[in-house]
């Protein structure tokens, strides 16, 4: 004969057991699956308010570069500011009617604000390996870039050009990337550039 | 000295009890992937996939398993491994698995792989006679003319011994050529009762010694039309004379002077680009270097119809690095450097300095490299609107910049870069003749209207 209260305890165990089964069913359920693709990874939109920059635009013809104001938004930290910076110059030039166009897929790949006035600005293969050779041609490209980033972001007085993180000769057979720019000298130079003559 | 199919580099020699020693992985990092480990006197090591062991003080070592004696005991210092010189060359055949693997061990040359360049030397009976050296490839001694001889010395290139060391000629002017390595270079010398002239043909693989001409007067220009195998006059001191390198012709008005031999010219012309580097394309056919060098003759003909010596760099289609078109133009100690460009954007002519600002010389005879424009800036920019009011005369679109573009900086001497394009939409017209005449007729009148500032500058 089977104690009654043993016949108590096995029921009431039971009863949990298929309780906690049906709980266990129901919060699989809720458990998503793994996702068919892998999420690309996507850098985060700059964040912080717009703010009025100046970029120098060249103009292949008449072989000129302008200074633009344009509104966009900066983050707080320097290095990003002048990396945003640069990518809304590069934007300009990768526009279909670009005044100055660079190949498709160049990229500003970082900006490194290394030493106390110094400037690295590194540039991806595709937008020196493919660029147009020329004199006149490259040096709008490098000028605009370092007076674009000289004028935004203030103490630079020594920019660096890197292609993928390396140094290179040349841009595209001319422009001299060996030498660090002086932003004093490019500065001028853009004033030289304003106009034909 | 380590020369490899790969590359070519130098390396310290340390002394350790009277024994020459090097490091091991400073030899192997340029040939391939190496890692080594230190484990108490142990030092192992990993070429690649090959396997080597090495003990702190001993004159054995195991490579791939197989013993190898030493002729000195290996050392371990901070972890590094260091190796005899002697024997360095079957060490580095067994730890590699290259074969052949050669040390000549008095010049302290390694040869790894099948790398050796090899010479003849032949004394050509012409009129007059001719030593011409063939080698199995391109290369680039540096040339130094002494009294009584002139020496080839060969730094980059796996240069091997020819089969006699010495040969005697039956010549009055080339008496003979003496090869000997030393200190990780090999050198010829050719003993000659003469000046000689070299020149390189074949891609660099054959260079070319023969008689000066004794007179002053230079050799007439090379026809415009066809490139030339190229001749430099030697220097006393050392000159670099790259393939290519061209000395043309000169009026007799502005005759050049030779000043112990190195003959100076009042304008180097450096057409742009050549040989593999091509420049940019300015259509599918026209590559810019082409461009540079008809302009270069042009500009060569109107300088020598004004009176101006001039030497052109880059006479055929040869490539010359940055530093050589430096390393030449200020050999031959220009009053005026141009250097040519063509491009298919824009319209007319535009003139460059460099984009250095102004400072004077406070080095004396020294000049950094990186700056030495820096002083003959101002003169440059007098030169480069000089240039620019004449093309301006001739109806042609001009602009004066600065800009960074090598070799304007490491030049001695006021620097001017041109960069010609078409004078309208249409491209051919940048190659038409006429177009070309005329801008280098701009350029040699505006060259001459400051010849007097140009040459107070010399």
């Amino acid at each position: 004969m089977i104690p009654r209260h043993l016949k108590i305890g096995v029921t009431v165990l039971l009863a949990t057991i298929l309780g906690l089964s049906g709980y266990m069913l129901r919060l699989k359920r809720h458990v998503p699956g793994a996702p068919a693709v892998e999420l690309a990874h996507v850098a985060p939109p700059p964040t912080g308010p717009k703010e009025q920059v100046t970029l120098y635009v060249a103009y292949d013809d008449p072989g000129i570069l302008v200074a633009r104001g344009a509104s966009i938004p900066l983050p707080q930290g320097r290095q990003e500011r002048a990396q945003e910076v640069l990518q809304a110059l590069l934007a300009r030039y990768l526009e279909e009617d670009s005044s100055h166009p660079l190949p498709a897929g160049s990229e500003i790949r970082n900006v490194y604000l290394v030493d106390p006035g110094m400037a690295v600005i590194d540039a991806n293969a595709t937008l020196a390996d493919r660029h147009r050779s020329g004199v006149l041609v490259e040096e709008l490209t490098v000028i605009s870039l370092v007076q674009t980033l000289s004028a935004n972001v203030p103490g630079i007085n020594r920019v660096k050009i890197l292609v993928d993180g390396k140094e290179r000769e040349t841009l595209a057979g001319h422009a001299d990337l060996t030498n660090l720019f002086d932003t004093a000298n490019v500065q001028q130079l853009a004033e030289q550039l304003k106009a034909v003559h | 000295m380590i020369f490899s199919p790969l590359t070519g580099f130098s390396l310290p020699v340390v002394e350790r009890d009277g024994h020459d020693y090097v490091g091991l992985v400073d030899v192997l990092e340029p040939l391939g992937t190496v890692a080594a480990t230190r484990d108490g006197t142990k030092w192992r090591l990993r070429f690649e996939r090959r396997n080597a062991e090495f003990i702190g003080g001993q004159t054995q070592a195991q490579v791939e398993g197989k013993t190898l004696a030493l002729a000195s005991p290996f050392l371990l210092e901070s972890g590094r491994g260091l190796v005899p010189v002697s024997g360095l060359g079957a060490l580095v055949q067994e730890v590699t698995g290259t074969k052949p693997v050669v040390f000549h061990e008095d010049s302290r040359r390694l040869f790894v792989g099948k790398v050796a360049v090899r010479f003849t030397e032949e004394l050509r009976k012409d009129s007059p006679p001719v030593l011409v050296l063939t080698f199995t490839s391109p290369v680039s001694p540096s040339i130094a003319s002494e009294p009584g001889r002139v020496r080839l010395t060969f730094t980059r290139e796996p240069i091997m011994p020819p089969p006699a060391t010495y040969n005697k000629f039956d010549d009055a002017v080339i008496a003979s050529a003496q090869y000997e390595e030393a200190n990780g270079v090999a050198v010829l010398t050719v003993a000659t009762s003469a000046p000689l002239l070299a020149s390189f043909s074949n891609e660099g693989r054959t260079l070319t010694l023969s008689r000066a001409p004794q007179t002053r007067a230079a050799k007439p220009a090379a026809p415009a039309t066809a490139p030339t195998a190229g001749g430099a006059p030697l220097a006393s001191g050392t000159v670099e004379v790259p393939p290519g390198a061209v000395s043309n012709g000169t009026a007799p008005a502005a005759a050049p002077a030779f000043d112990n031999g190195l003959r100076h010219f009042f304008a180097v012309i450096d057409a742009g680009h050549g040989g593999e580097e091509r420049g940019a394309g300015l259509s599918n056919e026209l590559p810019e270097k082409d461009v540079c060098l008809s302009f270069a003759r042009h500009l060569l003909k109107e300088l020598q119809s004004r009176g101006i010596s001039a030497l052109i760099l880059r006479d055929a289609d040869v490539t010359l690095t940055l530093e050589q078109r430096a390393s030449l133009a200020n050999s031959a100690h220009p009053a005026i450097y141009i250097a040519l460009h063509a491009a298919s954007q824009g319209r007319g002519v535009r003139l460059y300095t460099s984009l250095m600002p102004y400072s004077a010389n406070a080095n004396g005879p020294f000049q950094p490299w990186e700056v030495a424009q820096a002083s003959y800036v101002r003169t440059a920019v007098v030169a480069a609107a000089s240039v620019a009011a004449e093309l301006r005369k001739h109806q042609i679109p001009t602009r004066v910049l600065s800009a960074p573009l090598r070799p304007l900086n490491n030049v001695i001497a006021p620097a001017l870069a041109i960069e010609v394009s078409s004078p309208d939409e249409d491209l051919p017209d940048l190659v038409a003749p006429n177009y070309q005449q005329s801008v280098a007729s701009g350029v040699a009148d505006g060259v001459v209207n400051v010849r007097a500032q140009l040459e107070a500058g010399r």
